[in-house]
């Protein structure tokens, strides 16, 4: 079954660590497709949005700057190390075009929620490479 | 970076220096129930670059649901204290639309327990809230809900046609349905607001004895089977 996040006091959210779906192109990240673009150029992209599981919508980013996907550890964004955190990848959101969504069942009216998740900023050097080569 | 629910902001991050992964919360409160739209956007640019994952929405449940996951249409027993000795308390879920489920009386010590059936409701989580009629008092929780499928016959032959119907899967997603043996597509359908679908296929030449159907929802990923005996 695909990874959710879910218990007695905790509403479901599919995909929470971003595990259900590979990120695929070589270099261990991937920004969300636009127009068919994949790892292969221009870019290198993927189609998460039609991927079994992903649960998120990520924005299609047409500005061929700054936009959102999916990164591995260890990858031209030098994320800073996973190691003890309880997930094995993350999402990366640059400017106003990267934004992510998912649609969240359960809640009740008047009910008080605790949103929780896992934030850092990336490198400044590692972003700069990794935008250039999306940008090419 | 920004968290927004519903379009409404519900926290901001400013990302100015390079450090660990740092766990960060926002609390909020919706005014209706069932189904809202949870958004993480960037706000910078270039170096900017925000790193998310380890997503929750934690709250804090004051009443029981037994079983605490289940599927549409399954029965549950609630139980809720905080009422006024002998009030009647109404339980209310809340899927796609509100829907009240059940009735009772809570007893001496204000505690009731309400039994009910969980209504048509999308992929997820659904919401239930106990209020006492007299009192106003309010108890929340959820039941997880996971997706089934059901066919009707289940026994046919080869050429049949089979209704297959679907619960649980989230609202307006795709759902792709396969006979097991041979591996076949048995529909390609779109799950609605209360996260059903149904359609009808020709059960294909098989092997006689047990076989299944299964579907997925290609955006959650759930997965459902139900079991058909082909003679």
């Amino acid at each position: 079954m695909p990874e959710v996040g879910a218990g007695a006091d905790s509403l479901t959210v599919v995909n929470p660590n971003f595990a259900n779906v590979a990120v695929q192109c070589s270099l261990g990240y991937a920004y969300q497709s636009y127009m068919g673009a994949n790892c292969e150029g221009p870019g290198n992209a993927a189609g998460f949005n039609s991927s079994i599981g992903v649960g998120w919508t990520f924005a299609p980013n047409p500005t061929g700057s700054d936009g959102d996907g999916v990164t591995d550890p260890n990858t031209i964004f030098d994320p800073p190390p996973f190691t003890g955190l309880p997930f094995s990848r993350a999402v990366f959101l640059q400017g106003a075009t990267g934004v992510l969504g998912q649609a969240i069942t359960g809640f009740v009216p008047g009910g008080l929620y605790t949103l929780t998740f896992y934030l850092v900023r990336a490198m400044p050097t590692a972003v700069v490479m990794a935008t250039k080569r999306w940008q090419r | 970076m920004a968290a927004i629910v519903d379009g409404q902001v519900i926290g901001t991050w400013a990302l100015s220096s390079y450090t660990p992964f740092a766990l960060q919360t926002a609390s909020f409160q919706v005014g209706t129930g069932g189904s809202h739209v949870l958004k993480f956007v960037g706000t910078a640019s270039g170096d900017h670059t925000a790193f998310v994952s380890g997503v929750g929405i934690e709250t804090a449940a004051s009443l029981t649901v037994s079983p605490s996951v289940g599927v549409p249409g399954i029965g549950v027993v609630v139980s809720a204290g905080g009422f006024t000795s002998f009030e009647t308390v109404n339980l209310v879920a809340f899927a796609s639309t509100p829907a009240a489920i059940g009735t009772a009386t809570a007893d001496a010590s204000g505690v009731a327990t309400v039994v009910g059936r969980i209504p048509q409701t999308p992929f997820g989580a659904c919401g239930l809230q106990a209020v006492g009629q007299s009192s106003a008092a309010v108890a929340s929780g959820i039941m997880a809900v996971r997706a089934q499928v059901s066919v009707s016959p289940n026994t046919s032959v080869p050429g049949d046609a089979i209704t297959v119907t679907g619960f649980g899967l989230a609202a307006g997603e795709a759902v792709i349905s396969a006979w097991a043996n041979p591996s076949t597509l048995a529909g390609n359908s779109t799950a609605d607001q209360n996260g059903s679908f149904s359609f009808q296929f020709l059960l294909p030449p098989s092997p006689t004895g047990s076989d299944e159907v299964v579907a997925r929802g290609q955006k959650t990923g759930a997965l459902a089977g139900a079991e058909i005996t082909v003679q």
